[in-house]
């Protein structure tokens, strides 16, 4: 019987290993990726797409974007009524709940990038920054393509 | 008592009037409402997203300028259906999609591409100049088989009612940005220039290029 105190003893310091494993992994709040832009105009507007993963058990809200190479960027989406389309700026930003993943894709939620200053031409790479409540800040690269809404 | 009782007869009579005549205005109002903006004239739901217009509709000649900076006439195009678009280049969303589902109509019908005008009809001719338009195409990978044309928005407004488009310019920001809200989707004209589809934005272009096949074979 004694092989089985030795044996309910090691599951028990082999679960609380798992635990303490399970606390230590990587405080990764939220991710972005499949980030890409639409090539543009020197002077002329384009959108910027991507996916945002909230990893935490809190909302979180997408507060502001930022990029170098446009005078304005703004959270917006596109509305499409009777089939009139417009874009519809998202001034409160984006909310992500808890676990939750956005994806920003055409025809939908977009990064709205107004007054580019250089033409974007397809195949190189921008970087975007990204402002989250939680007082979190991240800086992705966006590659930039022709992309489509269908398959992507 | 006489005296009351025909008071309170005109009282109920009149208020029945009022009633009456309010519904009347009211039953008015909700019936004349849809006749004021008819979209499209004869129409019929074929398949998701597709529209047929039956009798074909002939539609006006105009002439606006091509991204060669040339005068162009839409009859100039006749010959081959027609399937245009009309959008800005500074939209940023919904016209590099129509624009992008173009270029894949354009890849999905193959040869048959060849037989078929592709038309982006500017609604926003005060930025979108002829060497607008030409750069915009090249950058979106559309230039090869895409005619642009750009106008006057009085020009352009003129024509765009014959296909129901409506289009608003939005207020501008303190750098001048400024959205058009403008009816997205595009327009199927046959060969001699009578619009025959509606395709409503968001139509798959695997779906469009297989009806404007049909069309090519029929032709």
């Amino acid at each position: 019987m004694r092989i089985v105190r030795y044996v309910t003893v090691i599951v028990v310091l082999l679960l609380i290993a798992a635990c303490g494993a399970r606390n230590q992994q990587p405080t990764v709040a939220i991710t972005v990726d499949e980030a890409w832009v639409r090539p543009a105009l020197a002077s002329g507007n384009t959108a910027a797409y991507m996916r945002i993963t909230n990893h935490t058990d809190i909302p979180i809200t997408l507060t502001s974007i930022s990029a170098d190479f446009a005078g304005i960027v703004q959270i917006h989406q596109t509305v499409v009524e009777n089939d009139i389309a417009h874009t519809q700026h998202l001034e409160n930003g984006m909310r992500i709940g808890a676990g939750e993943t956005l994806n920003l894709q055409p025809g939908g939620y977009h990064v709205m990038m107004m007054n580019v200053q250089q033409a974007l031409n397809e195949g190189e790479t921008v970087s975007i920054s990204l402002t989250f409540d939680n007082g979190e800040t991240m800086t992705v690269e966006a590659e930039i393509r022709n992309g489509t809404a269908e398959v992507e | 008592m006489k005296g009351r009782n025909s008071w309170l007869v005109y009282l109920v009579g009149s208020i029945t009037g009022a009633i009456v005549l309010v519904a009347i205005y009211i039953a008015y109002l909700l019936l004349s409402t849809p006749q004021q903006t008819p979209l499209i004239i004869t129409s019929e739901a074929i398949s998701d997203g597709i529209t047929e217009i039956e009798p074909p509709l002939p539609m006006s000649d105009f002439t606006l300028t091509d991204q060669q900076n040339e005068p162009i006439q839409l009859s100039d195009l006749a010959g081959k259906p027609t399937l245009l678009t009309l959008g800005f280049t500074h939209c940023p969303d919904v016209c590099p999609i129509t624009l992008g589902e173009m270029r894949n109509i354009h890849e999905l019908l193959g040869g048959n591409a060849d037989n078929l005008n592709f038309v982006f009809i500017s609604v926003d001719g005060e930025r979108d100049t002829p060497d607008i338009l030409r750069d915009y195409f090249e950058l979106l990978r559309v230039d090869n088989f895409l005619v642009g044309m750009t106008g006057t928005p009085e020009a352009v407004r003129e024509l765009s009612a014959e296909y129901g488009v409506e289009f608003i310019y939005n207020e501008a920001d303190e750098n001048d940005n400024y959205d058009v809200s403008h009816t997205a989707g595009m327009f199927l004209l046959d060969a001699n220039q009578n619009w025959i589809r509606r395709y409503t934005y968001g139509t798959l272009a695997q779906v469009i290029a297989t009806d404007i096949e049909q069309i090519l074979v029929n032709d």
